[in-house]
């Protein structure tokens, strides 16, 4: 498994698109975090973890696009039969890319977080604000750190995600096309059809919807909570895939 | 040794390879040939377990390929030139396949060099001509030192250079033992490279033979004349049942021997200026034996071929 792992963290570390998506989900938040530190008028001290985390939304997509890119380039550029016939164990080679993009993310989250908080840290204290952004628990808040976690874990789950979609279609356009519409359109759309057409209320139960809330500073349910549901549709998913891609003809 | 034993596969409920069985023997080149659409490339990926088949096993040396452990240093193939991402340079394309089972980097610049691609293997695969995918797809068969090779089409883009390159390189391997199964459908160059064919057509067996016994059997055999009495030879030839075709000076008779014709000469006073037995190239005899098995057809348009 560690010579599979290696070798699929070469595969992603030698290809530009990887390395380009991989610059801008870390670039985008902690510049948009350490210039909000630099000029906003009253910062408080929820608002670097609050900023980081809304600009980290483009992080959450381009995330599920590190995960498409992990398989379904495999498949567009046929390298994938050249994977199977080195490792024709396929749900192996499906476990070790899981496990490489999955360590990829955490990697990446964990420079886009700690960048960010150093960063704004440094600006914060450079104008004189004598508070860091490691704020403690207040009521109705959970401490910096529980945010930053569930982050990190909404992260790796969009990645999963992605890297599921990539498998079943076996397409870079198709999985990403799906991956950006759903949360962005289609949840939305669906949900306000059935209030429409039947009054039944999906909004709380859409998983995609579940993973944005679950990173929110203040939640409107248990984070926790809306990490796991959102883990749970990424389980199916991935276990569909894994399924399929052992089946189906390379 | 490669043993394919009733192999069948269905896509939608066509069949593409239908109930297949042959074997490649280790020590020389076998050359695997069938008419477009025949099933050779499915077979192939249904061989290494890349296609799912519904029915029959491939072994190499007695052991299923999802069975073998280290794959790599058992059995090299090449199915597609292609394989390979257009924005990657050559050498971490090898890189990412040897750190896949353990193997060396030094392993990796020797086939690099193997194959000439030393001087441009850090430049994207995407820049690369056919040619130097080939010489990189069969740089990644030779990467594990494997000693089955099963390569599909692999002179296709080379340049002459490169196909007696590859054929020569085919050769020393099976020379040190190695089984080889090749597809091509350059016949002239197969009739070079193998000395065993596998011939199939709509994924069935039409016959597994050597080459000098595959052309026995399907090419045309003739015997040619020159002579300044060939008249009266065509006479006495008819009479034998023997037919004749016209080509340039000379005429080619049919059904009937080198042997009868000079000695049917002789009792006639017929002077010779040629008696040759003539045998039919790889490629008659391939299209003979494939004629029923050819899916699809070419038609000539009038006017094109000026």
């Amino acid at each position: 498994m560690l010579h599979l792992m290696k070798s699929e963290f070469i595969k992603l570390r030698t290809l530009r698109s990887t390395l380009t998506a991989t610059i801008v989900l870390i670039i985008f938040p902690v510049a948009v975090t350490v210039l909000s530190a630099m000029f906003a008028k009253n910062p408080n001290e929820t608002m670097v973890i609050k900023v980081l985390v809304n600009t980290g939304m483009v992080s959450l997509l381009l995330c599920g696009v590190l995960g498409v890119f992990a398989i379904a380039q495999e498949y567009s550029q046929g390298t994938i039969r050249i994977t199977f016939a080195a490792t024709p164990l396929r749900m192996k080679v499906f476990i070790a890319k899981a496990l490489v993009i999955s360590l990829w993310i955490v990697a990446s989250v964990a420079v886009l977080e700690g960048v960010g908080l150093i960063g704004a840290n440094y600006a914060l204290h450079s104008r004189g604000f004598d508070f860091g952004v490691m704020y403690h628990a207040t009521p109705g808040i959970d401490s910096a750190w529980q945010v930053l976690f569930a982050f990190g874990a909404v992260c790796i789950l969009f990645a999963l995600v992605g890297f599921a979609l990539g498998a079943l279609l076996r397409s870079s356009p198709g999985a990403i096309a799906t991956l950006i519409l759903v949360p962005l359109l289609v949840e939305g759309i669906v949900t306000g059809l059935l209030i429409a057409a039947f009054d039944i209320d999906i909004s709380r139960k859409t998983p995609f919807t579940a993973a944005i809330r679950a990173v929110q500073v203040e939640p409107d349910a248990a984070r926790w909570g809306l990490v796991g549901y959102f883990s749970l549709w990424c389980l199916v998913i991935t276990v569909i895939a894994a399924l399929l891609m052992k089946r189906r003809d390379a | 040794m490669i043993n394919v034993e009733h192999l069948t596969k269905k896509f939608a409920g066509v069949t593409a390879v239908d109930d297949l069985s042959f074997t490649v023997s280790p020590g020389h080149v076998t050359g695997f040939l069938g008419p477009n659409g025949s099933g050779k490339s499915t077979t192939m990926r249904c061989m290494i377990g890349l296609d799912h088949a519904q029915g029959g096993t491939t072994t190499f040396g007695g052991v299923s390929y999802s069975k073998l452990t280290q794959p790599l240093h058992r059995v090299g193939t090449l199915l597609d030139a292609g394989n390979a991402h257009s924005g990657r340079s050559a050498r971490n394309h090898l890189m990412w396949l040897a750190a896949s089972t353990g193997i060396s980097k030094s392993r990796v610049d020797t086939v690099l060099e193997q194959v000439g691609l030393s001087e441009v293997s850090r430049r994207r695969v995407g820049k690369y001509s056919l040619g130097m995918k080939q010489r990189l797809g069969i740089a990644s068969v030779l990467l594990g030192d494997p000693e089955v090779l099963i390569l599909d089409e692999p002179v296709n883009g080379l340049d002459p250079e490169g196909i007696r390159w590859i054929r020569e390189l085919l050769r020393d391997l099976a020379k040190e033992g190695r089984t080889v199964l090749v597809s091509s459908h350059l016949l002239s160059e197969m009739a070079l490279i193998a000395e065993e064919l596998v011939v199939i057509g709509q994924g069935k067996l039409i016959t597994q033979c050597t080459v000098g016994e595959f052309t026995a059997r399907y090419a045309k055999q003739w015997v040619r004349v020159v002579s300044p009495q060939v008249q009266n030879l065509i006479s006495l030839a008819r009479a034998q049942g023997a037919t004749t075709s016209e080509e340039n000076d000379a005429i080619n008779f049919y059904g009937v021997t080198a042997k009868v014709l000079g000695e049917l000469g002789a009792q006639a006073g017929v002077v010779f200026h040629e008696l040759s037995p003539q045998t039919g190239s790889l490629e008659d005899a391939f299209l003979d034996a494939t004629a029923s098995s050819v899916q699809y057809h070419g038609t000539q348009v009038e006017g094109m071929a000026r």
